[in-house]
């Protein structure tokens, strides 16, 4: 192995650590759904290079000694500093103001753009490398896919281990310290400079340490505005950034009871990636009444004791206090924030009296679903955290998977309750309604699948002004459980919604809601019109699957142009901002893709034979493999947690299958045959797992994280190698055809591959991720039987 | 803020209105020496129906408050009590400024 080839392996490795940390600094100035937007610019980077070799490949080549480690350094100083100048006020932008300032879409590009140069310049280096020595070709694409395997990583140890505002600048020295170590030792005297002035911007940067500039829209933004507001403690991790916050007026509990409200005590606020997790609030033992109990969230509690209790994604233990104050002797806490409970467990434990300590508490750091697959016990009660937003109308997490909320997710939750056991479930009111409705129907559903008959007599749910607490039991409430229900909602100002025996009358005698058919909608979900209202109503409130995980997702494009009509174009976004921004991603990929990649090919022209086949083969595959990679990120999100780990499993499988498959490639003579029969195996390797993945992950979700990050590989690792046949393979069939169209090859599967990444997405919550995959086997299927046709 | 709470004290006085009283203060905790009132007006957001609120409300009294997440679309609450009975009611949609927000 020479210089080179660890100067390759070593700046592939900071390509995917950067791209990996743009989406965890994202996920923190904006919110997660941005992932696709750093996927997209990583490709468009690599698209744009091909370009460049293909127009100026002889200018490039005569100067590549010195030019190599030249653009490994500019690609390193400018992932220290592409992150800083996004948060620039020219360029900084926010998702809800792009609706309603045109200037937040310029913004948005000039972010795109500037987040494509180190992509760009790392691309050109390791496509000049892989051209230049040709011969070698084999040994410099294994470092290159080594070292993108390792970036992964190297990735996750960062974001372990350092302070958020460092990590771009660390990933590029990484890019950095690649080209420094190919200096040539000839006409050095320019590439050292280069490199000393390189490594004093990325030094600057790990002084100067940009800091990210959080959405006003943030939860903790609006939260540091309050009186002597400060951040007490910060702690980094994969799983994002954990800040803990305190102020003397930070006082929560929305929703509390108008007739017998309670001072609320000064809280700490813990925030994850500027997003609200809950209050940390100090719970003495002896303490009879929890602020919950002046809540809807009391309920569960009302209707009768409840010694044992599951708290899924229980993060700062609001939900524990609350049990422990109502008498449960055996709570089982399950988080999958490591970091949090090592906040609850440590700098924390003060305020909380020891909450997390407490003999009563088991707490697992799991995934809430990996939970319920392996667990055996049964609960008096089950708790989540509030669904929805409170004031409602977030839309934020439109694009984000909520496996807990699918209706195998509730059913999972239903089957570890005991003989008299309920699920709670609160809701913050919203308007136009969706949650409430969404939330009732995937409930009746789930009901109905298990076979409950006379649902009405296993669900009551009592509504404040804010919030409703819905409470589904296995056995049927009971005339005196009913007359508790009534009595602790007319103590506290509530209104019961469901309630065995209920009176029209008593639905809205202290909280008026604002449009009185609620209760119509409410009465049809639990009617045998309940598809007619699903059919009818302006939002999507069918129940979610784990094929279609997105609960918050309510757009319905058919009704769009009413609701516009009804809202108004400025405030609609707010409802659905999460999934427009997608959209809009889309727009703006694609146009780059075409500025970037496509155009500036025109200056070669476009000749030969076979111009459709190069397009639809080419075309097919970008947009197959890239729909393959992002259901497979997808699929790992809940198998293996969180997306940042599946995100680097994945990529890292992928990198390392499909090289093993390209170089294997070269074995395989380039004729029509052989292109035809190497997408058409594509195909029919993937059709089992358009069927069988879903069901193996449920299976073997239980399994200790070291066998399922095996079972991980041993599942990506035989379609992504033969998927990284047929491209190889295809551009030498193309080049023995007609050498000019191989410059066009590269740019049209860039281009489809820059595009595919958004359109995966649009297409998984409109249509699942099933479909996606079935989409990703036409194409691999129609590339093959194009090429039946060709040559 | 201190400025803005002292020129409208001002204003007032120089329009010749004397039965109007001015406090700079965090509006979650009202005006106690002067409660109960007949009618509350909150014109800034916030996350719950501050409890000293309630209290201050006189019986028959009305309170209008926008209550949610500040910065998003808010609801805006008629909040009344009559005969020791709190009872609330939906009135529309709005976005207001977040409710304590003394720097």
């Amino acid at each position: 192995m020479t210089r080179l080839h660890t100067s390759i392996g070593a700046l592939s490795a900071a390509v995917i650590a950067y791209q990996l940390i743009l989406m965890h600094l994202l996920s923190i100035v904006q919110w997660y759904h941005f992932a696709y937007m750093v996927i997209s610019v990583a490709l468009l980077g690599f698209g744009a290079s091909g370009t460049v070799i293909a127009l100026a490949r002889t200018w490039l080549l005569d100067r590549f000694e010195s030019l190599l480690p030249a653009l490994m350094m500019a690609s390193g100083a400018s992932m220290a500093w592409v992150f800083g100048l996004s948060q620039t006020s020219v360029a900084r932008f926010d998702s809800y103001l792009l609706f309603v300032d045109a200037a937040q879409v310029a913004s948005l590009f000039l972010s795109y753009l500037l987040f494509f140069i180190p992509f760009f310049f790392a691309a050109l280096a390791i496509g000049l490398t892989l051209i230049k020595h040709v011969e070698q070709i084999g040994s410099y694409y294994f470092a290159n896919l080594l070292g993108s395997g390792m970036g992964g990583l190297v990735a996750l140890v960062l974001l372990w281990n350092i302070d958020a505002e460092q990590l771009p600048a660390l990933a590029g020295l990484l890019a950095v310290l690649a080209g420094l170590l190919i200096i040539p030792k000839r006409k050095a005297r320019i590439p050292v400079a280069l490199g000393i002035f390189a490594l004093t911007l990325v030094h600057v940067a790990l002084l100067v340490r940009p800091e990210p500039i959080l959405s006003q829209y943030k939860s903790l933004s609006r939260t540091l505005t309050l009186p002597d507001a400060r951040i007490e403690l910060e702690r980094n991790s994969p799983q994002g950034l954990l800040q803990v916050v305190s102020s003397s007026a930070l006082r929560f509990a929305p929703g509390m009871s108008l007739s017998d409200p309670v001072d609320i005590p000064a809280q700490r606020g813990v925030f994850n990636n500027g997003d609200w997790v809950g209050p940390v609030t100090a719970w003495m033992p002896g303490d009879s009444t929890h602020i919950l109990d002046h809540t809807t969230s009391a309920l569960p509690y009302v209707i009768r004791k409840r010694r044992s209790v599951l708290a899924l994604n229980a993060g700062t233990g609001d939900e524990i206090a609350h049990a422990l104050a109502n008498g449960a002797t055996r709570i089982v806490v399950v988080e999958p924030h490591e970091s949090l409970v090592g906040l609850m467990r440590s700098e924390l434990t003060e305020f909380t009296d020891s909450l997390f300590y407490r003999d009563e508490i088991t707490v697992l750091k799991l995934e809430p679903r990996a939970m319920l697959a392996t667990d055996s016990s049964s609960y008096d009660v089950i708790t989540i955290p509030a669904v929805g937003a409170f004031g409602g109308t977030v839309g934020l997490s439109a694009m984000q998977e909520q496996y807990l909320l699918t209706t195998q997710g509730l059913r999972a939750m239903w089957d570890r309750l005991s003989s008299t056991g309920a699920l709670s479930i609160t809701v913050w009111m919203d308007y136009p309604y969706r949650y409430i409705l969404k939330m009732l129907a995937s409930l009746v559903e789930v009901l109905d699948e298990a076979g409950v008959k006379n649902t009405a007599d296993h669900m009551v749910a009592v509504r404040s002004w804010g919030s409703v607490t819905i409470v589904v039991a296995r056995s049927a409430f009971t005339a005196d459980e009913v007359e508790r229900i009534r009595a602790f909602s007319s103590r506290s100002s509530f209104d019961p919604l469901l309630l065995p025996g209920l009176d029209r009358e008593e639905r809205a005698e202290f909280n008026a809601v604002q449009d009185e058919r609620f209760f119509e909608y409410v009465d049809q979900i639990f009617s045998s019109e309940r598809d007619q209202l699903y059919e009818a109503y302006d939002f999507d409130i069918r129940p979610t699957t784990d094929n279609r995980p997105y609960f918050s997702r309510f757009l319905r494009w058919r009704h769009l142009p009413q609701l516009l009509d009804q809202f108004g174009s400025q405030t609609f976004p707010f409802l659905e901002v999460g999934y427009l921004i997608t959209g809009v991603t889309f727009i703006q990929i694609f146009l780059a893709a075409l500025l970037l990649i496509i155009i500036p090919l025109f200056r070669l022209g476009w000749r030969g034979p076979g111009q459709a086949w190069t397009i639809s083969y080419f075309g097919g595959l970008g947009l197959g493999y890239l729909f393959v990679e992002i259901v497979l990120i997808q699929r790992f999100t809940l198998y293996l947690g969180h997306p940042i780990y599946a995100t680097a499993a994945v990529l890292a499988t992928l990198f390392i299958c499909s090289g093993a498959g390209s170089l294997f490639s070269e074995r395989l003579k380039p004729e029509r045959r052989t292109v035809m029969r190497a997408a058409g195996f594509v195909a029919l390797i993937l059709l089992p797992y358009v069927v069988f993945l879903t069901p193996l992950l449920k299976a073997t979700i239980a399994l200790p994280t070291v066998w399922k990050v095996i079972l991980s590989f041993v599942l990506i690792a035989p379609p992504t190698f033969f998927m990284g046949i047929p491209f190889p393979v295809g551009l030498r069939f193309l080049s023995t055809r007609s050498d000019a169209q191989v410059p066009w090859a590269w740019g049209i599967n860039g281009c489809f591959s820059v595009i595919s990444t958004a359109l995966a997405a649009i297409l998984a919550v409109e249509l699942g991720f099933v479909a996606v995959m079935l989409f990703a086997v036409a194409a691999y299927g129609l590339v093959a039987i194009v090429s039946v046709r060709t040559g | 803020m201190p400025e803005l709470a002292k020129a409208a004290g001002e204003r007032i006085l120089s329009l010749g209105y004397d039965n109007i009283r001015t406090k700079n203060a965090d509006g979650y905790h009202g005006w106690e020496e002067y409660a109960p009132f007949d009618a509350i007006i909150v014109t800034a957001a916030a996350e719950h129906i501050p409890p000293p609120l309630i209290r201050q409300l006189k019986d028959g009294g009305k309170m209008v408050i926008p209550v949610g997440s500040p910065f998003f679309t808010q609801s805006l609450m008629l909040v009344e009590k009559k005969e020791g009975r709190t009872t609330t009611k939906n009135m529309m949609p709005v976005i207001f400024v977040p409710f304590t927000r003394v720097k």
